[in-house]
């Protein structure tokens, strides 16, 4: 009997105490992607006040004057337009010709972050973490373009308290910002109690204690702080760490209520059975045999189990305190299968605040399909444990884009990756970031390739299909089991022009539904009409080229000509349409699937002419 | 791209030339970048080292504006010329300089303006149009009659009588100034003479054009 009761005290608060302390890693890990998407998007906005403040013409006016003092006046005037708090003009030649933080300059003095400047000169503009005058900035550096460079403009924002305090708003952790560098550590920022800040700096001073990407415990102040590190800029030099931090004990508070009260109730139900007060020996036993019982359900992982304990005395309370413990574990289980799937903060978010229950709904979102080209024969040609590592890089990679735009991965199958947007999180936009994403992981694919390249390894290349339509999409399953996921013939069309590609030799195909969305947004080539098998009605198909704007690197005349080729087909009039499609091909130096196709397609018409119900649409065949 | 430089007094600046080449020699120079690179639109300027006196010249020539670009990408002048700068769209240009050799605005203008501009310091006059980011041009100044552009095979040809030249290399995505490639060159007289230069380029960020007109293709825009 006593035994038992030990054994009921000890699962429980063995349970409780790891529910607890992992529900607070789950909010610190929560709390760093939204402070690292708080930090982007702060850069983004800076950078663009920056890109804006360069290309005024008065302004360009004013450098001209080479008059520093006129030139500062300017820049004072600009920057209060964005709020930026401190400005610097930096010749071609790397020389200051202007500073707002030191109006004595005159243009003779050498600028101290040179490499900032050669920086932007490769990449068009730069941006970094310095420190001036004893406070530390995020430095924004664009160029004046008269057309070309005339001057470097350095749009500094001060990065203080104020940015702590509002980050500890947003993401509900406490934030400690530090600069580091050889001359030692200087707090930015720090929303912790003043008299612990010092030491934190000491203990980020101390190498011994680990404090990385992984989230440890310190002590603080006598409390137990479980801590997060993340290094958000880096050059040579300097870097800046965030350190996101969140009370254990606080986190702890309702676990150690819950332990304080299961002591009083073992306690008096041991003084009892002492007693051996055989009135009382059939309420007691009974319902502590139930919670042995338990006990053990959870530890054999079962956490639907519940106690049935209908008394209203102190074991009454013990027991739904256990039901209320499993419960929390399971809900937390649940949530490790959610977030399995979906990482992105907002659609895990979603997910959690909706009860999960089965059954679909009809949503418009888009589907995507992507599988490996000629899978099979690397597999060959690859061992077991390389093939296993190229995937999980490839998969890996690109499933951190789908995350990244709110995407939902529904599955993997071996190479292939079906994902879809539009839910649960409802857009208008969907097709867009599909679209978008797609061309986002071809292009991060292709720089993969590169990299595989120079290690002498295997390189992948990826086909893509994209359709757009009403499917069903929901937790499907059984009640135990069960997925977020979609169906529909939406879903197979999606399927079907990604292995469509192949006879294109192009990597990025949707359908007209898809096009209808995005036809502004990107550059677009009609493909075909096809019909899928068992279906009526054809579906023009299109291939995905990049975005609008894109330098794609192909002779401008080249889609247009195309284009033509294709009306001149579908028309029937094949002689100018191998013509123009002969040129077009000539525009890419003769390799382009689509015209080579069609070129084959006209000379098989030409030997056996189409009847006259010809209507140029062909089959797609399966996948 | 269509060069329409219109020689307004061209009769007068040959007739100079022949006068002082009554027996031209060919000084041949190929231009490659250090990453061993033919580079096309370099400038190679040839000054005689003795110092003779050059001719002033009153040359006019005008850069067109066809399209939202500069018909003319690099224009080579001698120091004292005026050049014009005719807008052939329908839509007005706001050309201007804010180079050391030559600061200078047309605002908002249509059509050609009445006053040409003159350019009369050596150097490189960067040209840009305040409305349309992306339009740029060169006028590079120089006090010789002896220049030429090199073309797609880095070759450009000078036809000067013989004698000791300091010979200058400029491109507009030159790295450093163009002094410091200067190479003093003996042109012999009867056998011409060839010559390689090997210049640094850096890399030059300027603004696309607008997507919106480049979708149009070339049609109805203008
Ligand atoms: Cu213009």
């Amino acid at each position: 009997m006593g035994l038992a009761l030990v054994s009921v005290f000890l699962a429980v608060n063995a349970a409780n105490l790891t529910s607890a302390k992992d529900q607070i890693r789950e909010k610190l890990k929560v709390s760093h992607r939204v402070f690292m998407r708080l930090i982007d998007a702060r850069s983004q906005q800076l950078a663009e006040g920056a890109y804006v403040l360069s290309s005024d013409f008065a302004f360009k006016r004013a450098i001209t004057t080479y008059d520093s003092q006129t030139i500062i006046s300017a820049m004072d005037n600009l920057g209060g337009r964005i709020g930026a708090d401190a400005m610097a003009l930096v010749s071609v030649d790397y020389e200051l010709l202007a500073d707002t933080l030191k109006p004595e300059v005159t243009g003779e003095d050498e600028f101290i972050f040179a490499d900032l400047i050669e920086h932007a000169e490769e990449e068009g503009s730069a941006s970094s973490i310095v420190q001036m005058e004893g406070r530390v900035y995020q430095m924004m550096v664009v160029p004046i373009l008269a057309p070309e460079p005339i001057a470097w403009l350095c749009v500094s924002f001060v990065l203080d308290q104020r940015l702590g305090d509002e980050m500890k708003t947003l993401t509900t952790s406490d934030i400690s910002l530090f600069r580091i560098d050889e001359s030692g550590i200087v707090q930015i920022a720090s929303t912790l109690p003043v008299e612990l800040q010092a030491e934190l700096v000491g203990v980020i001073r101390d190498k011994t204690v680990p404090i990385g990407d992984r989230s440890i415990t310190i002590p603080l102040g006598g409390m137990e702080y479980v801590t997060y590190k993340t290094t958000f800029f880096e050059d040579g030099v300097s870097k800046v760490i965030a350190v996101l931090q969140r009370s254990l004990q606080e986190g702890l508070l309702p676990y150690y209520r819950l332990r304080a009260l299961l002591l009083a109730i073992s306690a008096i139900a041991m003084i009892i059975t002492a007693i051996g007060a055989v009135a009382t020996s059939r309420s007691v036993t009974k319902p502590v045999v139930t919670l042995v019982e338990g006990a053990r359900e959870i530890e054999k992982g079962n956490y639907t189990h519940r106690v049935l304990v209908e008394q209203k005395d102190e074991l009454g309370v013990l027991a739904s305190s256990f039901n209320h413990m499993t419960e929390s574990l399971s809900e937390k289980e649940k949530i490790r299968n959610l977030l399995g799937k979906v990482m992105s903060p907002a659609v895990a978010h979603e997910l959690l605040n909706k009860e999960v229950t089965l059954g679909g709904e009809e949503k418009n979102m888009s589907i995507f399909f992507s599988d490996v080209k000629g899978f099979t024969s690397i597999s060959e040609q690859l061992s077991p444990q390389d093939l296993v590592t190229l995937l999980n890089e490839y998969l890996t990679e690109m499933s951190d884009l789908i995350y990244d735009t709110d995407g939902v991965i529904d599955k993997f199958i071996g190479d292939a990756i079906v994902a879809f947007w539009g839910a649960p999180l409802p857009r208008d936009d969907h097709a867009e970031i599909a679209v978008r994403s797609a061309l986002r992981m071809q292009r991060k694919l292709a720089e993969m390739r590169a990299v595989w390249k120079e290690q002498g390894r295997h390189e992948i290349y990826m086909r893509v299909g994209i359709n757009t339509g009403v499917v069903v999409v929901g937790n499907m399953g059984s009640k135990e089991r069960m997925d977020y996921t979609m169906m529909g013939d939406g879903v197979n069309l999606a399927a079907r022009l990604e292995g469509a590609n192949k006879n294109y030799s192009t990597e990025l195909m949707i359908s007209e539904f898809t096009h209808e969305k995005v036809k502004d947004q990107f550059i677009l080539r009609e493909l075909d009409c096809v019909r899928v098998q068992g279906k009526k009605e054809a579906i023009r198909v299109f291939e995905v080229m990049g975005e609008t704007g894109d330098d794609l690197g192909i002779d401008e005349r080249f889609l247009p000509c195309f284009h033509a080729a294709l009306g001149a087909f579908r028309s029937g009039d094949f002689d100018e349409s191998k013509t123009l499609f002969q040129k077009a091909l000539s525009f890419r130096d003769g390799v382009d699937g689509p015209s080579t196709l069609y070129l084959n397609r006209i000379a098989e018409l030409k030997e056996n002419p189409p009847s006259a119900d010809w209507d140029c649409v062909y089959d797609l065949a399966k996948g | 791209m269509r060069r329409t430089v219109h020689f307004f007094t061209l009769t007068l600046i040959v007739g100079a030339m022949t006068a002082v080449n009554v027996s031209a020699e060919s000084l041949s120079v190929t231009v490659s970048s250090n990453e061993g690179k033919k580079v096309s639109e370099a400038v190679v300027t040839a000054t005689p080292v003795n110092g003779v006196e050059l001719a002033k010249t009153n040359q006019q020539l005008a850069i067109d504006q066809i399209d939202k670009v500069f018909v003319d990408h690099v224009t080579v002048v001698q120091a004292g010329t005026s050049v014009s700068f005719p807008n052939r769209d329908n839509i007005r240009h706001h050309v201007y300089s804010f180079s050391k050799p030559k600061t200078f605005e047309i605002p908002l203008y249509l059509g050609t303006p009445r006053e040409p501009t003159s350019f009369d310091t050596t150097g490189a006059v960067s040209l840009g149009c305040n409305i349309h980011d992306w339009m740029s041009a060169y006028v590079y100044v120089v006090d010789t009659p002896y220049y030429s552009m090199t073309g797609k095979s880095g070759i450009a040809t000078l036809e000067l009588p013989a004698g000791e030249y300091d010979v200058v290399t400029w491109h507009p995505r030159l790295r450093g100034p163009a002094k410091k490639t200067t190479k003093r060159i003996n042109v012999a007289s009867g056998k011409g003479e060839t010559a390689d230069i090997t210049i640094k380029l850096k890399k030059v960020w300027k603004p696309r054009r607008s997507p919106v007109a480049s979708r149009s293709g070339g049609g109805g825009y203008r």
